[in-house]
């Protein structure tokens, strides 16, 4: 439970219900430290993305003359046990990695946004039912459930997805709710309702964008939770199977050589520990910025 | 309070039956459904299946199912282990005491100096070890606990040869003390340090909001000594918001025990688990989710009732 997020956020409807319009982008990037995070974010994405284009070697081209070599300047990472260069499948791993912490937030916030949603415009036996179910999901040992439901269900990336979304989406919805119903009072909402606008209106150019910006903020950690989810799941042998893999599939082959390569599970990890760190500067940065008590 | 309590208990009564309903959905999901265990056993024919799957009631309407297989669970007959035959509640218990012995030592360290690092960057907001402290809480937040285990296994077991690499003891000396403590350091360590990078920052949060109340101005002015308001008066409003956090944290140490147990060969109900998952042992899995989802529920009633007994503020009408 990311209680951390929820005090701050709440205090953001201004007077005049809108987000504080200038800058908000100059707030973000106020501190250097977010602007060195996110600068790092996109050259990993970048890297992942060209990955073909920057891997010095070929993904599955092992080099049997330097099996488990220490990193040098031919292999920037070293190399595994059958002489794969570590830096192509560190490179090629973010791929998975990252997109799978992306879709899984991405879901995770599509899901928990519309059960929110409907449980805060709609009130009543619909939020009753929503909200239990939203109970259930808080309730549930999260981790044991992914590890069970794979197991299951058998793994692939989409299932990992799923799996991740579906016990990821509650925070969310309790989070689109409680803005909801701050809103549906809020002076301004209770003025254009005065001033004769249609419910719709209301819900999608009045409420939705002001709600939207916590949500933003909560995706934007909710993608660091999901690769290390990922990661922890492939690391246990239950997530990314060859011919995929990840950082934390990498991890998992390394377990076996730590002692006499460590090399194969300092990079990979150290990867996850990264993008992470990003992603929660990157959030609470967001955060700050739209938070009108901090501006 | 007593009517709390009890409103708080029949609350939980539709999120077990939201559970429920899902593990029973897992149940099925299985390849091979509850069968599994008979379908590849030799001399196994398509009859004597089908005869099973009626003597097991699984031609029967789904909702009579799920009744059955509500009431197997709450008596608490999660079926027999594939892998041992055992059942499989009690090779769940068997392995609790080890899982209880990693959590709750560290869950007591980790409390403690989560209190001591909270409290310290709260007094000294802005400073150089406040800076410091929320740096490390930064990266205990953001590194996966399977690969600082991993690390500090290499570190500390491997290459300095400090501390054993795995188990709970040491084998063929009986029982001591000294060496079950040396056995316990790192799995214990990488155990609290999440919770440590998670829990001060809330102790922190908590203590800055409570040491700018008027009252502790009002004990300063008074001439109380500082280490006195900050300890007795200030930190006692601040556990208010903190132990809801630390209760549930409790819970979700199952999770983290899960993976350092993995990785430190500990003998306990997180590695079973993994064991479990790799070689599909479903009535195990199923029965370890089901036991752990029944504690967090309770650490979630746990925690709204001591917040209301503690917070006078909140009403239980």
């Amino acid at each position: 439970m990311a209680l951390a997020t929820e005090p701050k956020v709440t205090s953001q409807t201004t007077s005049t219900g809108r987000p504080k319009q200038p800058g908000v982008f100059r707030r973000i990037f106020r501190k250097k430290i977010t602007i060195v995070a996110v600068a790092f974010l996109v050259i990993v994405a970048l890297a992942a993305i060209f990955a073909p284009f920057i891997a010095p070697y070929k993904l599955n081209s092992p080099d049997l003359m330097a099996m488990l070599a220490p990193p040098s300047a031919t292999h920037l990472m070293g190399t595994d046990d059958v002489g794969i260069d570590l830096f192509t499948e560190v490179l090629y791993g973010g791929r998975v990695s990252l997109t799978v912490g992306l879709l899984s937030a991405l879901v995770a916030v599509l899901i928990g946004g519309t059960i929110g949603s409907l449980a805060g415009f709609f009130g009543g036996w619909v939020d009753e039912i929503l909200m239990r179910l939203t109970d259930v999901g808080l309730s549930v040992p999260s981790l044991f459930i992914i590890l069970g439901l794979t197991a299951v269900l058998g793994p692939s990336p989409v299932t990992i997805v799923e799996v991740i979304s579906l016990t990821s989406w509650m925070y969310p919805a309790r989070l689109i709710r409680s803005r909801i119903l701050n809103l549906r009072t809020a002076e301004y909402v209770m003025a254009a309702r005065m001033t004769g606008c249609s419910s719709a209106r209301i819900i999608f150019v009045h409420i939705v964008p002001n709600a939207i910006s916590p949500l933003i903020v909560n995706a934007t950690l909710l993608v660091g939770q999901a690769i290390v989810l990922e990661s922890v799941m492939s690391f246990l042998g239950a997530g990314i199977q060859p011919p995929h893999i990840s950082w934390g599939f990498l991890l998992n082959q390394a377990q076996s050589y730590v002692t006499n390569a460590p090399w194969l599970a300092i990079f990979p990890g150290l990867m996850i520990f990264l993008v992470v760190l990003c992603f929660n500067v990157f959030g609470d940065a967001i955060r700050d910025a739209l938070d009108a008590r901090s501006a | 309070m007593p009517l709390f309590i009890i409103r708080r208990v029949l609350q939980a009564i539709p999120v077990i039956f939201g559970i429920s309903l899902l593990l029973f959905f897992m149940m099925h999901a299985i390849p091979g459904g509850p069968l599994a265990m008979y379908e590849h056993q030799p001399g196994m024919t398509k009859e004597l299946l089908a005869q099973l799957k009626a003597n097991f009631g699984l031609n029967e309407p789904l909702w009579v199912q799920y009744w059955k297989w509500l009431g197997g669970a709450v008596t608490g007959n999660f079926g027999y282990s594939y892998t041992y035959g055992v059942p499989a509640l009690h090779m769940v218990l068997q392995r609790l005491p080890a899982t209880l012995e990693l959590m709750v030592s560290s869950y007591i360290i980790a409390v403690i100096i989560s209190f001591v690092i909270g409290v310290v960057s709260a007094t000294k907001q802005y400073s150089f070890t406040d800076y410091t402290l929320t740096i490390f809480s930064y990266f205990g937040i953001a590194m996966p606990t399977f690969w600082v285990g991993l690390m500090v296994l290499v570190i500390f077991a491997a290459d300095l040869h400090w501390f054993p690499a795995g188990g709970m003891s040491s084998s063929g000396i009986g029982f001591s003390l000294t060496d079950r403590i040396w056995h316990a350091v790192l799995p214990v360590s990488i155990l609290a340090i999440y919770q440590i990078a998670h829990e001060s920052r809330y102790v922190r949060s908590s203590m800055v909001d409570s040491l700018g109340e008027d009252y502790v101005r009002t004990a300063r002015a008074k001439g109380l000594k500082n280490g006195k308001v900050v300890w007795k008066h200030a930190l006692r409003n601040a556990l208010l918001p903190v132990t809801t956090v630390m209760i549930m944290d409790g819970a979700y140490l199952f999770g983290g025990a899960l993976i350092t147990e993995s990785i430190f060969s500990w003998p306990g109900m997180g590695r079973l688990f993994a064991q479990a998952i790799s070689t599909d042992d479903y009535p195990v899995i199923m029965c370890e989710i089901s036991l752990l989802s029944v504690i967090i529920i309770l650490a979630n009633i746990l925690s709204d009732v001591l917040y209301a007994y503690m917070d006078p503020r909140v009403r239980y009408d």
